[in-house]
């Protein structure tokens, strides 16, 4: 594309005002499961483009072998993130955020299963819609991880080392070839799974909770700069900056985010990755 | 003539690449976002629903922002408002000032896309430049740093979009 024509098409884009940008990925998901219940896309819609057929099949195979007996009946869905992580909803309203490079493989229902079993190759970002009688299980090359209903994340860290956080709920998690060999992970609570060993993280200094008054620019900076300027203000957000809440900005991204969202008027979008979130607006609570 | 939607990976594809531009298009006129994303949606849903009996003489973008408007008129006289929207009265037809505006959403969706490449900070400062018509000097106190880093910024996001928008082979249809 030459000067000229780039020039050309950004005076093109500047011609309109208040654009907005939504994730296409979640409205197609959110639009998708309206036309599942109106009309037969159930079927159609996890027809996968013929060139990843090949690369399903394969990894069918791999996951196959370690279903052994718990193998689901239902057809199969596969999803595949290539170069940008990509957020979609599953069956049973369970939210994933599919890292770049990684591949999800999942029923194309749960109904008539006893579990809500999906198998995992890189890494995801898992908040599970809670079903008390179907456990969610996320298979893996060297383990499961089992839940009721949470928040977790399973992230390659390096090359046969594997980092299991949870936010949320409890889950456990167990070596795939030996059941005995487990651990349960609380809120909060990571752990590095390599070479069949459990590893705790390097103990982490803890802070002691400092509530103060903060006003609402000075979190909106810590999490902001903290981040990375991975949760960022929307370029038409609104923010009071100088009203104030108590607030303990040495807790974790998410918990900062579920304070504000007890105490102000805040609206916000999770991004595509970890402690990504879009600030639409971030008021005093009326 | 072709068929509008062969099968689900089509529609899939025409969604994503259409949903923002017509909720912005249909938002001009009504200035309700989710109203704009609603008719947009029932837009959608028509075509997916008479699938198999849509095919196409026109392009797919302007199939789809006729439908769309036809929509969106359908939902005006619903809700029993008037026609005339900020003294504009609204024609059946999308006509050529509409086209011309049609295109600039594409290429700002198009843009907007590609943006989605940059890092959060990169594209702030590049918006804050380019859409909000801010000063490199502004940008700087605005955002804390020199003058020289929003300069740098700019240039990479520059360079990274048109390698983006290169990749983009629908821009000038």
């Amino acid at each position: 594309m030459k000067e000229k024509e780039f020039e050309y098409l950004l005076e093109k884009a500047k011609q309109i005002s208040d654009y907005r940008h939504e994730d296409v990925s979640a409205a197609w998901g959110s639009f998708s499961r309206k036309i599942n219940s109106s009309s037969d896309i159930a079927e159609s819609k996890r027809l996968v483009p013929l060139k990843w057929i090949a690369v399903a099949a394969s990894f069918l195979i791999v996951v196959l072998f370690s279903l052994k007996n718990d193998r689901p009946q239902e057809g199969y869905g596969i999803t595949i993130s290539q170069n940008l992580a990509e957020k979609f909803t599953l069956p049973d309203g369970s939210e994933v955020i599919l890292e770049p490079n990684s591949k999800l493989f999942h029923p194309s229902s749960f109904d008539q299963m006893n579990s809500r079993t999906v198998f995992l190759d890189g890494n995801a970002n898992f908040d599970v819609a809670s079903m008390k009688d179907k456990p969610f299980i996320v298979k893996h090359d060297d383990f499961n991880v089992r839940v009721l209903g949470t928040q977790f994340l399973i992230e390659k860290v390096e090359d046969n080392k594997v980092l299991i956080e949870n936010i949320e709920g409890s889950v456990r998690v167990t070596d795939n070839e030996d059941e005995t060999n487990s651990k349960v992970l609380n809120a909060g609570d990571k752990m590095y799974f390599s070479k069949k060993k459990f590893i705790s993280p390097e103990v982490e200094i803890k802070e002691v909770s400092t509530i103060a008054s903060q006003s609402f620019y000075k979190i909106y900076e810590h999490l902001y700069t903290r981040t990375e300027g991975r949760t960022y203000l929307h370029i038409n957000g609104k923010m009071s900056g100088k009203s104030t809440i108590d607030i303990d900005l040495n807790q974790s991204i998410s918990k900062i985010m579920m304070d504000l969202n007890e105490k102000s008027n805040i609206l916000f979008d999770k991004g595509n990755c970890k402690d990504c979130y879009i600030i639409y607006q971030l008021l005093e609570k009326n | 003539m072709k068929k509008l939607i062969s099968n689900s990976s089509d529609f899939e594809i025409i969604f994503k690449e259409y949903y923002n531009p017509l909720c912005n298009f249909i938002n001009q006129y009504i200035h309700n976002w989710e109203d704009s994303k609603e008719i947009v949606q029932t837009t959608f849903l028509n075509i997916w629903n008479a699938r198999e009996r849509i095919f196409l003489e026109t392009s797919v973008k302007s199939y789809l922002f006729q439908a769309a408007k036809n929509n969106m008129i359908d939902y005006i006289r619903k809700s029993k408002r008037n026609l005339e929207i900020k003294n504009q009265t609204i024609e059946g037809e999308i006509s050529t000032e509409e086209s011309q505006n049609i295109s600039n959403l594409m290429i700002r969706e198009a843009i907007e896309k590609a943006c989605l490449t940059l890092k959060p900070k990169n594209r702030e400062i590049f918006f804050l430049n380019k859409f909000e018509g801010l000063t490199y000097e502004e940008i700087a106190n605005h955002l804390n740093i020199s003058k020289r880093a929003v300069e740098d910024n700019i240039a990479r996001a520059l360079k990274l979009l048109r390698e983006q928008l290169n990749k983009d082979e629908n821009l000038f249809n």
